[in-house]
């Protein structure tokens, strides 16, 4: 297998405090190319806060985090996504009131020529680089069956429709790494097996990899190759979602003490 | 003593001077901020109405034969707080209530309208040309000599000293032991809990706004005492300057403000005699940008989170 | 029941205005050295008192209506001038090339100057209506436009073709220079500072007298020519003159249509640039940074980049207008650029919607002319300004003309 490759994301003792608070503590995993893994935890315990650490959004106050071989924990977020790492949020970031195109085309930003002489004069390299853009957003439009709301406002999208865009915005970005904070809340049944489908094909038809964090189990167990436990800040469990399941920690850790 | 070390001791003096009357209206600037995150733009043109509006009530009682000067002044300071305070009020719920929870960029705007219109407002009213009135205290004690150079003191120095230490330690009794202090720290903190908690927002709003053009009429007294001239211009600059003195304290900290308004003070007061007058309000603004780029919090403020 | 409240409701608010305006409008204060005294002017007093009564009794109708014209205001354009956007443009434009010929030479005159706050409106537009930055100290760059011109031209005698672009460049200078540091802040925060620097700028010109003329300003600044040809009776350089090259009799009006030509050159000119810049990516992230922020820096677009760019070019177009103001009026000081031009400008962004082009050249032609209409009210003409900014924010804060935005439309069978 790929055990002396170097691993696409790794993570070395990480840890953030806010104040007093410590949010994240000594959380050490690493992420080979093309996996699927996902974060678990209680409410409250540090995956979002590991994913603001992981995208730049925080900095983490100590460890390291690398990027195919390249400290990224002192990057600012945007300098960390043309990286390769971009992610979605919890409560969707979409830009409201522009078009769902428009959205996509927005994030191919810096793909796009960005001269100011070739922009106004219009020039052939300008055009070229404008159609690839515009073919890129297309393409990714017919992937998500968002193509009948192209010229809408995604702001006036149903849900599902919002986090499949938001999700399509990332992968115009040709990222090598997808962060995805919980990308079945407040989908319904149907939509999740869509999405179950959706996050495996992506992996598989553009070598992405992909972390993401959910509260959906049957998801989560179906579609992540391992899984990173948290609470409280700390790594409780890794590993395959069998074994997880039957960690004594992890199940303590969701149902208290008592329960075992 | 040298010439120096009195010159130097002088300018202390006159900056504190100016200090408090910063310091008065900075206070304003600072407790909007504090409990609605909006910066009052029109808070410099209430301090003018607020000189105005004293000159009027000195006139009036003039005219009406009471010239007594402890009487005068004390109804001068009470009727002048009490209209220049409706103002206040009136200018929130004109124009500021009917836009809350809009982007933070709207109210400031209407707030500019705000300004805009009561300084024509006043200029329509009593014209574009400077009101200059008699000083009613006069005089003052001169200390030291060196080389014929005396430190003096005016009386209305001291009165305006006094007059700001009293306002300041009033309201820093009023924020901590009252119970609208209380509720207005509360929803300071946290709006939407306060009003979970009975609160009545709106209410408290109303009534920081009311303080703070209290406080700001009080330094329009003063300063129509102090300098005896005043024009319908006088509430822009001057308001730009309480709310660096604000923003240099810390914006949303009334000891802040309090600390900024004297530094500010002190600033200009140096600035003007060591430098030149005509940088006074170049060194002041400097100040300002400087503050907002290396240390947007201010000397007493708090660090704001993002939140992601 | 309803009625009495309101009944109510008017009667305070009646009373509130009854003792705001007895101090400020109903008395006016006679100073005379030594003296001071008071007048009574207690009708206007009264006035005020019945016309808060009545507006306040009638306030929920006014809303109502209000709400009615929104609803129509959407539908208004229509398909018919969509379809012949292109024909109604270059009519447009035709008149406006036609007109000054046939006009008098004090309506073309104040049209040249309402081109300028068009050029500036338009400028600050891409600041704050596009990228979401409320600059307050625009008119520093319309300053900076202007000295430029003047300097160059009194020093060097640079001619005003050059000094145009120069003239820009510079203001756009000062922008990225200005912008580096403090557009990190905060929306409020950036406005008080950009404030400040706009005041920085003035009291530096009134003050450094040597290369400015502090107050007094710099007079007999060259006025632009048609390639080398001037518009005076006698030329200057001894060169031949306008009007002697094509065998006219000298006319004073012919400069003044040939500044209003130059000003609608320029004005098509930034349409044309900011119409080609909203179009290209860097457009289309400043809209993006207007909405989410933190969502473009999740996509790898460095705001503070962005936020320049869109600072950088907004103020050069203050440069260019300060420019030409500055070749217009041959004369220039201080005096020209206080707060109140910026907050002219931002009315005007403010007004015409904001993003809205066509809302923009509207408001800035109704805000130079009215005014010059309407002379006898000039002295309400800020009054005015600042309560329509007030009342616009709480009913309109789209402005007149909401912005329709250009989107790039795509076939969705």
């Amino acid at each position: 297998m790929t055990t002396n490759a170097v691993a696409l994301l790794s993570v070395e003792n990480v840890g953030m405090q806010f104040g007093g608070l410590t949010a994240l503590e000594a959380v050490s995993f690493s992420l080979n190319e093309k996996k699927i893994v996902a974060v678990i935890g209680p409410n409250g315990a540090g995956k979002t806060t590991l994913f603001n650490c992981l995208s730049g959004f925080y900095q983490p106050t100590t460890g390291r985090v690398m990027l195919d071989g390249r400290a990224i924990d002192k990057l600012p977020s945007h300098e960390i996504a043309r990286a390769g790492l971009v992610r979605t949020f919890q409560n969707i970031r979409l830009f409201k009131q522009m078009t769902v195109m428009e959205n996509l085309l927005v994030a191919q930003f810096t793909r796009s020529d960005n001269r100011l002489w070739a922009g106004l004069l219009n020039n052939r390299h300008y055009r070229e680089k404008e159609e690839t853009v515009k073919r890129e957003a297309i393409y990714w439009l017919e992937r998500m069956e968002l193509t009948p709301f192209a010229n809408r406002e995604a702001g006036n999208l149903a849900y599902g429709q919002q986090r499949r865009l938001e999700i399509a915005r990332c992968m115009a970005t040709a990222p090598r790494l997808l962060l995805l904070d919980e990308p079945a809340a407040g989908l319904n049944p149907n939509e999740t097996v869509a999405l179950c489908q959706l996050i495996s094909d992506l992996r598989n038809d553009h070598g992405v990899t992909i972390l993401l964090i959910e509260h959906d189990m049957s998801l989560v167990m179906e579609i992540s190759e391992e899984i990173l436990v948290l609470d409280r800040g700390r790594p409780i469990a890794w590993g395959v979602p069998a074994a997880i399941r039957e960690d004594r920690a992890v199940i303590s850790a969701y149902l208290g003490e008592e329960c075992l | 003593m040298s010439q120096f070390i009195l010159e130097f001791i002088q300018q202390i003096i006159n900056g504190l001077t100016l200090g408090s009357i910063y310091a008065l209206i900075a206070i304003g600037y600072t407790m909007v901020y504090g409990i609605i995150g909006m910066i009052n733009f029109a808070h410099g043109e209430i301090y003018m109405i607020g000189a105005y509006i004293s000159i009027v009530v000195i006139a009036a009682l003039a005219m009406i034969g009471i010239t007594a000067l402890p009487v005068v002044l004390l109804l001068t300071l009470l009727m002048t707080i009490i209209i220049t305070s409706l103002y206040g009020w009136s200018v929130e719920r004109i124009a500021y209530r009917p836009l809350r929870g809009r982007h933070r960029l709207v109210p400031l705007i209407s707030a500019i309208g705000m300004s805009i219109f009561l300084q024509n407002y006043v200029q329509i009213a009593q014209g574009a040309r400077d009101i200059a009135m008699q000083p009613l205290i006069s005089g003052g004690w001169r200390f030291g000599d060196a080389g014929g150079f005396q430190i003096y003191v005016s009386y209305m120095q001291v009165i305006i000293a006094l007059v700001t230490l009293a306002f300041m330690i009033l309201l820093s009794l009023f924020i901590l032991k009252s119970r609208v202090g209380k509720a207005s720290r509360a929803v300071a903190q946290d709006r939407e809990m306060a009003n979970l908690l009975g609160i009545d927002t709106d209410q408290i709003i109303s009534i920081t706004f009311v303080i703070g053009a209290a406080l700001a009429a009080v330094a329009g007294l003063l300063v129509g005492l102090y300098y005896g001239i005043v024009n319908a211009y006088i509430g822009f600059i001057v308001g730009l300057k309480a709310f660096t003195a604000a923003v240099l304290g810390g914006i949303g900290s009334i000891p802040g403000a309090m600390l900024g308004g004297v530094l500010l003070g002190l600033v200009e007061s140096f600035s003007s005699a060591y430098l030149s007058t005509e940088y006074k309000d170049v060194v002041a603004f400097s100040v300002l940008i400087l503050v907002l780029l290396f240390r947007p919090t201010g000397l007493m403020g708090k660090p704001e989170v993002e939140k992601v | 029941m309803i009625v009495r409240q309101q009944i109510i409701a008017a009667l305070m608010a009646a009373l509130v205005t009854l003792v705001l305006a007895i101090p400020i409008v109903g008395v006016h204060i006679i100073s005379e050295p030594g003296v001071i005294a008071l007048s009574w002017d207690g009708w206007k007093v009264m006035v005020a008192v019945v016309v808060v009564f009545i507006v306040q009794l009638l306030k929920s109708y006014f809303i109502k209506s209000a709400v009615i014209f929104n609803y129509k205001a959407k539908f208004a354009p229509g398909l018919l001038i969509e379809k012949n956007r292109k024909l109604i443009i270059s009519l447009v434009i035709l008149f406006a090339i036609v007109w000054p010929f046939y006009a008098s030479r004090g309506d073309v005159d104040i049209v040249t100057l309402a081109f300028i706050y068009v050029m500036m409106g338009l400028g600050l537009n891409i600041v704050v209506g596009f990228a979401g930055l409320l600059d307050l100290g625009y008119v520093a760059f319309y300053a900076v436009g202007a000295y430029s011109y003047a300097l160059l031209s009194q020093y060097f005698g640079i001619s005003f073709w050059i000094c145009l672009p120069i003239s820009g460049a510079i203001a756009a200078l000062f922008g990225y220079l200005l912008g580096f540091p403090v557009l990190r802040l905060r929306g409020d925060y950036l406005a008080i500072v950009t404030l400040g620097f706009g005041e920085i700028i003035r009291l530096l010109l009134n003050n450094m007298d040597s290369l400015t003329g502090g107050p007094d300003g710099i007079g007999n600044i060259a006025k632009p020519t048609l390639f080398g040809l001037q518009f005076e009776r006698q030329s200057s350089d001894g060169g031949l003159t306008f009007h002697q090259f094509f065998g006219l009799p000298y006319s004073s009006g012919d400069k003044t249509i040939f500044l209003y030509l130059l000003a609608l050159l320029l004005v098509l000119l930034s349409l044309l640039v900011i119409n080609r810049l909203i179009r290209m990516p860097v457009g289309r992230a400043w809209e993006a940074l207007r909405e989410d922020e933190i969502a473009c820096r999740s996509l790898g677009l460095n705001p503070m980049h962005i936020k320049l760019s869109a600072f950088t070019l907004g103020v050069s177009f203050a440069g260019f207008a300060g420019c030409f103001f500055a070749a217009r009026q041959g004369f220039i000081n201080p005096e020209s650029f206080t707060f109140i031009e910026s907050a002219i400008v931002l009315a005007i962004v403010v007004l015409g919607g904001m993003g809205s082009q066509l809302g923009i050249i509207l408001a800035a032609l109704a805000m130079t002319i009215l005014p010059e209409i309407a002379r006898e009210f000039d002295q309400y003409r800020m009054l005015l300004f600042g309560m329509v900014m007030v009342l616009m924010m709480i009913w309109r804060p789209q402005g007149l003309l909401p912005s329709q935005r250009h989107i790039i439309k795509i076939e969705t069978s």
